[in-house]
């Protein structure tokens, strides 16, 4: 009797737990420097994925669509205010398309989300708030630090940095596990 | 039910520690560098039942205590030397190698915990994160390293720890898997 | 109720219309610029042509991202993102858009050669890429 009240209580009581620390993760956008956030980010997709056919159409046609999550909004305004010198590439568009662009960039920013990958982005700029790449945040050297230095012994012109998806299978998506990684001349990477 | 010769060893809490320690740990041994927020869970929850069973080892039931399991080590390589030579005498606890073995579990669990709970906060993530606030750099390269080895050798004392019990159910005719899920071994 | 029938006739007719439309559209306006003649020799010259932009730095060119064939997929030469083919015999949705045929001449000429390109570039570029 005693034996089955114990497990009754721990079935129970397990799921109600991971359910809640779900919940009070997943409410994007609004207080997402809630500190249980920390503790229980959401299990699904670790960086929104809402698309937007405009924007991977105007900027994913020269490299990989970054999802907005990647960067803070400020760095997101930043970059969409020099297309006429973008990283030393000319990528100018009309104003409406700029408009709906950045609106859509700003809105689903690193500082705008309660995911894993925008939290820890924000966590690794917090004492420099705005860079002006992916690339340059210390969350994305950190987790390329080992392939980077592989790229460095072995040049390898078939790996950029600007086309998450030629290693993350599944980037389009938006998911980044390593179980997806496959580097080319590579395979499967374990970090 | 009960059969006569049959007496309770292992008390509900032990064995539901057990069970749920070893599920946890397979979910975060899967769940490595693929779904981070489910490892997390799994770790935390590893965290509590090591917290649960250090308390229970002082104040729980007779078979529990580690006052009832923790031998010396002249008495653990004196019963593994019997085991050696399969003359080792039976225990209704754990046998010293046995309680040796859970107090080495613990220890490398404790410490890939920590590890863990280092390296997320690192990261900014988890409880630990405060550890980091002060500090502009991201990521530990050094806790994860610490995190993933001790996590394997945690690996290794699990199948050492398999090995024992099997080998303990064959010298003395009996099944340990199964007390461990009934609490009841022979008297 | 006539009207909306001729109405729905020319939405339909629309995609058939394509890049013949686009690109005479273009070649319209260019035209009002100024320019004359449009001659796919000329564009096919200057779609190869490699410009020095910047000393030091190497010399430019369309191909350098388009690659030299263009029923094949380029490369981006910066971020090596492949680039669908240029020719729209086997790539439809190419000079399918006037405003997007504008939109990527302004961006790729300020790169390629380092300034604007000359509506009779343009036009000599569009004739030989609806060619291919």
């Amino acid at each position: 009797m005693q034996v089955s009240k114990s497990i009754v209580l721990l079935l129970v009581s397990a799921p109600l737990v991971l359910g809640i620390g779900v919940a009070l993760a997943d409410r994007d956008g609004d207080e997402h420097e809630g500190y249980w956030s920390r503790w229980f980010s959401s299990p699904v997709a670790p960086v929104e994925t809402r698309e937007s056919a405009l924007y991977q159409e105007e900027c994913g046609s020269c490299h990989f669509p970054y999802q907005p999550g990647f960067l803070p909004s400020a760095s997101w305004i930043g970059i969409m205010n020099r297309l006429d010198d973008h990283f030393g590439d000319n990528a100018q568009m009309d104003e409406a398309s700029q408009r709906s662009i950045l609106a859509y960039l700003t809105a689903n920013a690193a500082d705008a989300m309660n995911r894993e990958i925008p939290n820890k982005v924000m966590w690794s700029l917090r004492y420099t708030p705005k860079p002006e790449r992916v690339t340059e945040t210390a969350f994305f050297r950190h987790e390329h630090d080992g392939i980077a230095a592989y790229i460095q012994r072995h040049p390898n012109p078939d790996i950029s940095f600007s086309n998450c998806d030629t290693c993350h299978t599944r980037a389009m998506q938006g998911f980044y596990d390593e179980r997806d990684i496959r580097v080319p001349g590579v395979g499967r990477w374990d970090d | 039910m009960k059969s006569q010769s049959e007496i309770k060893v292992w008390d509900p809490l032990v064995r539901i520690f057990h069970w749920t320690l070893v599920s946890a740990f397979i979910v975060a041994w899967l769940t490595e560098d693929e779904l981070m927020s489910v490892h997390a869970y799994a770790g935390y929850l590893i965290a509590g039942l090591l917290a649960v069973r250090l308390i229970w080892g002082l104040i729980g039931t007779r078979h529990a205590r580690f006052s009832d399991f923790v031998k010396p080590p002249t008495v653990v390589i004196a019963y593994l030397k019997d085991l050696a030579r399969l003359k080792a005498k039976r225990t209704l606890g754990h046998n010293p190698a046995g309680g040796a073995m859970i107090m080495a579990l613990i220890v490398m669990l404790t410490l890939t915990v920590v590890s863990g709970l280092m390296a997320y906060g690192a990261e900014g993530m988890g409880p630990l994160m405060e550890f980091y606030r002060q500090q502009a750099s991201y990521g530990s390269e050094f806790f994860e390293e610490v995190h993933e080895f001790c996590a394997h050798v945690t690996l290794i004392l699990v199948f050492v720890h398999l090995g024992g019990v099997a080998l303990g159910s064959l010298l003395h005719r009996e099944n340990l898997v199964r007390s461990m899920f009934t609490g009841r071994k022979a008297g | 109720m006539k009207k909306e029938i001729l109405l729905l006739g020319l939405c339909l007719c629309l995609p058939i219309l394509g890049h013949a439309d686009s690109v005479t559209e273009r070649l319209a306006a260019y035209e009002t610029e100024g320019a004359r003649n449009f001659d796919s020799q000329s564009g096919a010259l200057a779609w190869a042509r490699k410009v020095t932009v910047e000393q030091g730095v190497a010399q430019r060119s369309c191909q350098d991202c388009h690659g030299e064939q263009l029923t094949q997929p380029g490369k981006h030469i910066k971020t090596g993102r492949s680039i669908d083919p240029m020719a729209p015999s086997v790539n439809p949705k190419r000079l399918a858009d006037a405003r997007k045929i504008e939109k990527w001449f302004k961006r790729n000429c300020e790169w390629t050669w380092g300034r604007a390109c000359t509506s009779q570039e343009k036009g000599d570029i569009l004739r030989f890429l609806q060619q291919q």
